[in-house]
């Protein structure tokens, strides 16, 4: 027979619709005789509708509501916008044709000058790509297979490589979403790693140690024989380290010696 | 300059520009519907009405830009839900999910915080109380961990299964259940000043 405390988790449940037969035969055996735990699933099931009428009472406040109605008008505004006079009906008008030869030779010109400008460093575009996942500005989609989503990263760059993958359960922190950025030349495979501690979005690409940008403070890890290098920018931390001929950037706001704890201690690979 | 590419569900390379053929309007008039469910998430989520709405905003605006990642058919409420639960971690949790529920239960004997709120149904004016109960049922849930007030939140407010919650929450179904069990008698620890009022336990 179950002793009270432990059929507590069996009365929330059954209060849920949640419980299997046999747990809702242990539970019923334990009612029988226990006047107690009946009183106490009478007043778990009043505190539970309590706590729901409460939440009924709630609204949106009416501006908010229209603050949102107003952005959604303006996303449609937009959109019709460039449907009905896309780029191909705008080059149709004759005025304009001479300024759009003119643009074509100044993009001609600022595209030598882009080429010629030195290889963007992956690590601070990195740290700027956190900092936008934060903000909401990148929109992501969510994957529930984390396996999956490995597959279709590595799929995404022909399988030269693949992503470096992290099993930070132990924070409460999962693989939920990813992506292919493209940084300079190079394509970088981007994980995003959310869930109940600050996120992490670990970067991995092709490269070599030299990725880690100059203001970065290298550490040598005797143990496991690695160069870590750590930098940040605006309250954004992250940590650098080679895998072969792939390396692995983590971004969070986490604190630096945090993230290269978790690196020290990381259990998968990809 | 950097080009990103998002992963649908469904597969590789679903940009948010690709989707704005949908039926947009549709769908965001099936945002709008959830709306009154996201701000009473959010509200009890944050300090105050302000970041609520903030919350609330940003987390329209993330679903609108990522709607081609969306299955019509699925459960809107739940992926948004999950959408502003994402954002809420990102820019609010932080360290306060750190408070150990031991502080708060401090080997206080449950069953007879249940027992105090137990009883024979309320009368009407028990049913009276019980709206004041509401008020101070808002209160307490600021009180408790964040760990285990999601749960609340999500199964008796946002009445979801524990399955959908689990998702939402990116955690397993026994962990929704279990925190939910220590959830509400948590609650009832914060309320157990005010239930020898209430007309329940007479």
């Amino acid at each position: 027979m179950m002793r009270c405390d432990q059929v507590q988790e069996l009365i929330t449940a059954r209060l849920d619709n949640e419980l299997n037969d046999d747990e809702q035969s242990t539970l019923d055996a334990h009612l029988q005789i226990c006047e107690l735990c009946r009183r106490a699933m009478t007043a778990e099931s009043r505190l539970k509708q309590q706590i729901k009428a409460t939440h009924r009472e709630v609204v949106a406040p009416a501006a908010l509501r229209r603050e949102i109605e107003d952005a959604m008008a303006s996303r449609r505004a937009v959109a019709s916008a460039k449907s009905e006079h896309g780029f191909a009906a705008w080059l149709h008008l004759r005025g304009w044709r001479p300024a759009f030869a003119v643009a074509l030779i100044i993009l001609g010109v600022a595209t030598i000058f882009y080429v010629r400008e030195p290889r963007q460093n992956v690590g601070m575009a990195a740290l700027e790509s956190h900092r936008k996942l934060l903000s909401g500005k990148t929109t992501l989609a969510h994957y529930d297979n984390p396996n999956r989503l490995r597959q279709e990263l590595s799929r995404a760059v022909g399988n030269r490589f693949t992503p470096v993958a992290l099993d930070l359960s132990m924070m409460n922190l999962y693989p939920v979403s990813g992506f292919v950025q493209k940084i300079g030349d190079r394509e970088v495979l981007v994980t995003v790693y959310q869930g109940g501690a600050p996120a992490i979005t670990c970067f991995t690409f092709l490269g070599t140690e030299a990725d880690a940008p100059k203001s970065a403070e290298r550490f040598f890890d005797a143990d496991m024989k690695l160069n870590f290098y750590s930098f940040s920018q605006d309250g954004i931390n992250a940590v650098l380290h080679q895998e072969g001929n792939v390396i692995c950037i983590l971004v969070s706001k986490m604190a630096p010696a945090d993230i290269l704890s978790l690196l020290r201690g990381k259990s998968a690979h990809a | 300059m950097d080009s990103i590419y998002t992963l649908g569900y469904t597969g590789w390379a679903v940009s948010a520009t690709d989707s704005r053929h949908l039926a947009r309007d549709n769908f965001a008039n099936e945002v709008l519907t959830n709306l009154d469910h996201l701000y009473r998430i959010a509200l009890h989520l944050v300090r105050n009405p302000d970041e609520a709405r903030d919350c609330v905003q940003e987390t329209c605006a993330r679903a609108l830009g990522a709607q081609g990642q969306f299955q019509p058919g699925s459960n809107l409420k739940a992926w948004l839900t999950r959408i502003l639960y994402n954002f809420f971690y990102d820019s609010y949790a932080r360290n306060k999910r750190t408070v150990a529920a031991e502080d708060l239960l401090d080997g206080t004997d449950a069953a007879d915080l249940w027992e105090a709120h137990a009883g024979d149904a309320p009368s009407p004016e028990a049913q009276v109380l019980d709206r004041e109960l509401g008020v101070k049922i808002g209160v307490a849930l600021k009180q408790i961990p964040e760990e285990f007030r999601a749960p609340i939140l999500l199964v008796d407010m946002g009445e979801f299964t524990y399955a959908e919650a689990a998702k939402i929450l990116s955690c397993p179904i026994g962990t929704v259940r279990s925190r939910l069990s220590r959830g509400r008698r948590l609650l009832q620890k914060q309320l157990s000043g005010y239930l020898g009022k209430t007309g329940s336990d007479r």
